[in-house]
């Protein structure tokens, strides 16, 4: 499974993006407002959910999660 | 001689080896916690103006075991600390320093560089933490300067929002962290043994309670992670792991986790005393809890920032059914809560009137701002005999035959979101500096929890696009959940915005 194309195109769907190109994979998504935070719940458990991984207390709080391919390098960890 | 230093000083006598404060990257004891502040203390006084009092100091750090040990530094050199958010917009940052007039800025190495690359003119001394704490301990010039501290000197300063679009600095005394930390010590039965889950900014005044709380007892206080807060499935067992046994959070942090429904996989263990304060907490997930804990004491606190936290508090002693309002309560001691009607007589029982404070948790007032400052801290009017300074906060109250009072809403435009305190016209204010932008009017959505920005605007505008501007000069959690453009506004007689009349076009379109 290519985890950046799936993670992405959840967001583009859940976020209603839509293809605007200034989301890229390493656009910071919430800072650039692609995302609140009640959004980064919906993530983690898609995550969790879609890879059948845990992402720990621990994660959350080691590894910036605030681009898609910062969100991929978690998933790989896990799988 | 009377400052929460000497309180402090008798819990590091006590307690030397408790551990006072523990962040992701490590703790201290409360003796380590006086060293380091001492030393700290050292390097910030040699920074400071030669013979002035109450120099205030900037602490621009991430929530963290650095902070503490900054504040109690500061507090050390007889001056009042000024917390800033570490998220905070630059812009909003310098027009708070324009107006605090630090001797210094405290940050990190990040913060620094931030500071630095803005190009901004900070107009005072930027120092690092790092460097302060390797300073020479001059325990002769704190203590003479302890000594010479009065009780009614401020401890810190706290921002606010403000209608005219700058933030307002709260003072706050010695005494009114301590008889505020007295109260909460007996009635909630803090000891060495609590410990304290923090979940608030230190530049939000709720974290006096947890670390007040601990200092004066020997508790310990966790700094638990931000980021644990949007998931509450992780929240709980990180409170387990740190065997947290006190919290005081905002309601939006208790709803989430009501309506996650973990409570009902996983319990904090440890957790006794669940406080709340910031908003209305809604009786339905204050019952998940409550079945969940059903040994837990739980009560609902009430003050705004311009006094010590709180000066309404109500122990949570019956059932409640899901829709019913949970009471503010009763006066805290030392604090005297008066509803006044608008002609300024007291209020009946049942009959509603602002809710308005007098006792010596009332703040000292707007740091610099003394016509803001006469407006809301003022003379009693039911008092000809002697200078009585009440704080009229705004909101709307009446009290219950039993004496508890009950919150009924706001009198102007200022809300609460997210525990966060707002002003429609801060956010006005700051939108206008959109380009593009001519004019604009802010209303609260109360049923979907957002702010709705109409604007009347030469260009195009996406709310993601607007909102990236925005971010520049004002907190993230004002930023509007809508945006919606208008041709022109409905006027009232005075050519002011219709309010009223926008609010109802609104509506009808919503629907």
């Amino acid at each position: 499974m290519d985890v950046e194309k799936t993670i992405e195109e959840y967001i583009r769907d859940a976020f209603e993006i839509g293809d605007d190109p200034e989301l890229t994979r390493d656009t910071h998504l919430f800072d650039e407002g692609f995302v609140d935070s009640l959004g980064a719940l919906q993530i983690v458990r898609f995550l969790e959910e879609t890879f059948s991984i845990q992402i720990t207390q621990k994660d959350l709080v080691l590894y910036p999660m605030n681009t898609i391919n910062e969100i991929a390098a978690v998933v790989h960890e896990k799988i | 001689m009377n400052t929460v230093i000497a309180r402090f000083k008798d819990t590091v006598k006590k307690f030397p080896d408790n551990i006072a404060v523990e962040d992701m990257d490590g703790s201290m004891t409360y003796r380590e916690l006086d060293n380091v502040s001492e030393a700290a203390a050292g390097g910030i006084i040699s920074l400071l103006p030669e013979g002035k009092r109450n120099v205030p100091v900037m602490v621009y750090l991430p929530r963290s075991v650095a902070s503490v040990a900054s504040f109690l530094a500061v507090l050390k050199t007889g001056g009042p600390y000024v917390p800033v958010d570490y998220q905070v917009p630059l812009k909003r940052f310098l027009s708070m320093t324009a107006k605090v007039g630090p001797a210094l800025i405290v940050t990190d190495e990040d913060g620094r560089e931030r500071l630095r690359d803005s190009g901004l003119d900070w107009g005072t001394e930027i120092c690092l933490y790092g460097e302060l704490i390797q300073a020479r301990p001059r325990p002769d010039e704190t203590a003479k300067r302890l000594d010479g501290a009065v009780d009614t000197d401020p401890a810190y300063i706290m921002h606010t929002s403000g209608s005219t679009g700058e933030p307002k600095g709260v003072v706050i005394s010695h005494r009114g962290i301590e008889d505020y930390a007295d109260w909460l010590i007996e009635e909630f039965g803090i000891d060495e043994t609590s410990v304290f889950g923090l979940q608030s900014g230190f530049h939000f005044d709720n974290c006096v309670l947890d670390m007040y709380g601990s200092l004066f007892t020997g508790g310990k206080m966790v700094i638990i992670p931000e980021v644990l807060f949007m998931y509450p499935t992780k929240l709980i067992p990180f409170m387990n792991e740190r065997k947290i046994n006190t919290v005081f959070w905002v309601p939006t942090v208790m709803i989430s986790v009501a309506n996650s429904g973990v409570l009902g996989e996983i319990r904090p263990e440890y957790l006794s005393t669940v406080l709340f304060a910031g908003e209305v907490m809604p009786a339905r997930q204050l019952n998940v809890w409550r079945r969940a804990m059903p040994d837990c004491l739980y009560a609902n606190l009430y003050g705004p920032t311009e006094i010590t936290v709180d000066c309404l508090f109500y122990v949570v002693d019956r059932e409640f059914s899901d829709g019913e309002a949970i009471p503010i309560g009763r006066d805290c001691p030392n604090s005297r809560v008066l509803l006044l009607k608008e002609d300024g007589s007291l209020a009946g029982v049942g009959e509603e009137g602002e809710i308005c404070v007098v006792g010596c948790g009332v703040g000292l007032g707007y740091w610099n701002e003394p016509e803001l400052t006469a407006r809301a801290f003022v003379q009693n009017p039911l008092n000809k005999k002697y200078r009585e300074i009440m704080y009229r906060t705004g909101d709307i109250g009446y009290r219950t035959a039993e004496g508890l009072v009950m919150y009924v809403g706001r009198r102007d435009n200022q809300f609460k979101l997210r525990g966060n305190r707002i002003e429609l016209g801060e956010i006005e204010q700051n939108s206008l500096l959109v380009p593009g932008v001519e004019r604009v009017c802010a209303l609260f959505d109360g049923e979907s929890q957002e702010i709705v920005l109409f604007v009347k605007a030469k260009t195009e505008l996406t709310l993601r696009k607007f909102n990236l501007e925005l971010k520049k000069y004002i907190p993230k959690y004002m930023l509007p959940g809508r945006l919606v453009v208008v041709e022109d506004f409905p006027y009232n007689r005075n050519n002011k915005i219709d309010r009223g009349a926008l609010k109802e076009i609104y509506l009808s379109k919503e629907n």
